[in-house]
């Protein structure tokens, strides 16, 4: 009986603390619904992603396309300088893989550089190795799309050839009636009939002579002048032809020796024509049948793309390095501890010193509200900051993370930003907590989502959209970028500065709310 | 004369509680004026108004001058004293002294810490833990932490509470000891022995109403008339 009673009791002086008992309920459900909706989406979405290339080539288009089709990727397109474009997005944490593609196609390699400090880093190494084979044979495809296009238009101009060939053998065969009929025309003409015509002209004439003579001795007698002159006239004439036919039969057989020469070579020339094109053709005819045959290979090949087929590589780089994970996580990991000790420690400080009056007795003498916020928020973070040596030593020696001792003063520097927000923020809980049990409610309903949406757990890119708009400007997270901006140089001058203001501004911001809190929980 | 005067003090928790109700009372200077009633009446209350953690209805003179006490216009010349022991535990008695004196800008201050335990009885304790000190030594270092920087005004929630009978007479020869150095002092006690003790005079308060002021002699006798 007793011991029901005390346990009722203990059960009704926690609810009689409204705030434990209102957070008691709140807790669980805020970050249930908190951290449950940052696993809702289905997988990474929106990764920002460089395609990158010198000289735009079938490849580069062959890759943005993949990345574009796979649903995955905010794709920024980028020709030239692109070391150097994908080098300072990287390291400013604009886009987590660049990838460049080389100008020359055949035999080179894509480099893959991937943002290895985020756990998408991982699964970006993961879905590029992943995907390797399917780039390869998507630059293959467009390989063979590009030679069975050139075959094609090979193919089209060999069929242009062959009209070609074709008409030119036309030709060579007109060419070769035209020699057959002139040989035949010439065949008509033959030296012994020539010579007998030139000879029966010869002997017509000496007949003619004969019967001329005959007549000029009647003439003579019978004293014919005039007929006598005519008959010498014509004689002189039938010497004149005789000369002529003469003259005929030589030159007939001057130029019959010539033609048969002539004809002679051309008909050589001609077969040699006709045997080029023979050999012409019987090429063309190969090439065209070749051509059909590596269509029917390449066209196959498009079907399924061989094993051992491996034109162009995929290389996937981490972008900081191929360092151990733990170097890459350790950030993330120093500010949650930083975010835990610095929010929990001030909260639970401030209610103690609360309960036990002594803020009381403080907030009842001259010194200002701000003074003793400031002096509040300044004890806690020096008291959260005495473990980050022996966090950072422990790290080094132990963990094996690799720094050097300018870069341990640095994230140090870094950590003390985020211990001092971290340290008002566990005030402002403190301040509304009016027992401890609130205050670790309290500060679990603030820690426990902001570790989620840190993005060191999981990766932020899977978050929804409006969850992932917010993370980047976290304090949490503009703590762990400035601790790896030091550790990993992963920023320049404008982004360390954006980080640095957007600290400072928390800082005011929260101190402001600090301050305004604290007012009404010391009068209270 | 007339340190401080309090008119219509009205505290209101909520919409229809009043922990003080339109209470008038003057405190005069180099007195110990006891505030007495049952638990619940509203002494502690007065004290949290008196020393500005609560802003009243009302109106509040220091000698003769209207002041605010909430915006700090008195909190120079005010001790506070809680009713639990409110400083820190794991400091010494000397720390802690310090701790209090800086909330005030108090010079010499190492001089006053000496002379402020010896008067206290911690002399020999003033470099122990806070935690190691007895419950009466407990109760005089959470007054002298209140007196370090020597108030006019020293308010007093309950101070004897929970303390063995010498401790408490040890209390109650400091509390007069510090008055006798012209410290004005408020004591809210439900214990009319206490009050009968140290006040000259008692406001008598119930449900958050002034009932009765007189001496001390005076308001036990109608207490224990009303039974």
């Amino acid at each position: 009986m007793k011991k029901r009673y005390m346990i009722w009791k203990d059960i009704h002086a926690f609810f009689r603390d409204f705030r434990s008992f209102f957070l008691l309920f709140l807790t669980p459900i805020l970050i249930t619904i908190l951290v449950g909706s940052l696993f809702m989406s289905s997988g990474a979405e929106d990764i920002p992603i460089i395609v990158c290339t010198e000289k735009p080539t079938s490849i580069y288009d062959s890759t943005i396309s993949l990345v574009k089709g796979s649903g995955v990727f905010i794709l920024i397109e980028k020709q030239g300088d692109c070391m150097d474009f994908i080098d300072h997005r990287l390291r400013s944490g604009k886009v987590r893989a660049g990838i460049i593609v080389p100008e020359i196609t055949m035999g080179s390699t894509i480099e893959i550089y991937v943002d290895n400090t985020k756990p998408i880093g991982t699964y970006l190494t993961s879905y590029f190795n992943l995907i390797s084979k399917d780039v390869s044979n998507r630059l293959i495809n467009a390989y063979i799309s590009d030679a069975l296009n050139n075959l094609e238009a090979n193919e089209y101009q060999l069929n242009e050839l062959e009209a070609v060939i074709d008409e030119f053998d036309f030709e060579l065969m007109r060419m070769e009636d035209s020699i057959s009929d002139i040989e035949g025309d010439l065949s008509g003409i033959t030296l012994e009939g020539m010579e007998n015509d030139a000879n029966n002209i010869k002997t017509f004439t000496s007949s003619l002579r004969s019967n001329i003579a005959n007549t000029r001795s009647l003439a003579v007698i019978m004293n014919y002048t005039d007929i006598i002159d005519d008959l010498d006239s014509l004689s002189g004439s039938l010497d004149n032809i005789d000369a002529n036919a003469n003259a005929i039969i030589n030159a007939n057989n001057r130029n019959i020796n010539l033609i048969n020469n002539r004809k002679q070579d051309v008909q050589s020339k001609l077969n040699t024509m006709k045997t080029s094109l023979e050999e012409l053709r019987d090429h063309l005819n190969t090439i065209k049948d070749s051509t059909v045959l590596i269509k029917a290979v390449l066209a196959e090949m498009k079907e399924e793309v061989p094993e051992y087929s491996d034109p162009v590589k995929s290389k996937v780089i981490g972008f900081f390095g191929e360092k151990s994970y733990i170097n890459f996580i350790f950030p993330s990991i120093l500010i949650m501890i930083v975010m835990w000790m610095a929010t929990f420690l001030s909260s639970i400080n401030f209610i103690r010193q609360k309960n036990r009056g002594i803020l009381r007795r403080i907030s009842v003498s001259p010194m200002k509200t701000r003074t003793i916020a400031t002096e509040k928020i300044t004890a806690n973070a020096i008291i959260s900051l005495i473990p980050l040596p022996f966090i950072l030593l422990i790290s080094f020696f132990i963990l094996g993370i690799e720094m050097s001792l300018f870069n341990a003063i640095f994230v140090f520097l870094a950590a003390s930003l985020s211990v001092l927000v971290f340290s008002i923020l566990g005030l402002i809980i403190g301040s509304f907590s009016k027992s401890e049990t609130t205050a670790i409610l309290g500060s679990l309903i603030v820690i426990i989502p902001l570790m989620f949406m840190s993005g060191a757990l999981y990766p932020v890119e899977a978050f929804p959209d409006a969850i992932k708009a917010v993370t980047e400007f976290l304090p949490i997270n503009t703590g762990i970028r400035l601790v790896e901006g030091f550790l990993f140089y992963t920023f320049d001058w404008v982004d360390f500065m954006f980080l640095i203001y957007t600290m400072v501004g928390y800082t005011l911001i929260l101190s402001i709310g600090c301050w305004f809190l604290m007012r009404r929980s010391l009068k209270a | 004369m007339e340190l401080l005067r309090l008119e219509n003090i009205t505290v209101r928790y909520g919409l229809f509680f009043k922990a003080l109700d339109s209470v008038n009372f003057s405190v005069r200077d180099g007195e110990i004026l006891g505030l007495v009633g049952p638990n619940g009446c509203g002494k502690s209350t007065m004290l949290k108004v008196i020393s500005g953690l609560i802003n009243p209805g009302g109106k509040i003179f220091y000698k003769n001058d209207r002041v605010h006490p909430h915006k700090k216009d008195i909190a120079k010349i005010l001790g506070y004293v809680p009713q639990e022991n409110s400083f820190f535990n794991k400091l010494t008695v000397k720390e802690n002294m310090k701790y209090f004196s800086r909330l005030y800008n108090v010079e010499d201050v190492d001089k006053k810490i000496d002379a402020a335990v010896k008067s206290l009885g911690l002399e020999k304790k003033k470099d122990e833990l806070a935690e190691r000190l007895s419950g009466g030594m407990k109760r005089r270092l959470n007054i002298g932490c209140s007196i370090i920087h020597d108030p006019s005004l020293l308010l007093l929630d309950e101070p004897s509470v929970e303390l063995d009978p010498i401790s408490r007479n040890n209390l109650w020869s400091l509390i007069k000891r510090i008055n006798q150095f012209g410290t004005t002092i408020i004591i809210s006690t439900n214990m009319m022995n206490e009050a009968q003790a140290l006040c000259s005079r008692l406001i008598l308060l119930d449900q958050g109403k002034k009932t009765s002021e007189g001496t001390a002699d005076t308001i036990i006798s109608k207490v224990e008339r009303m039974g």
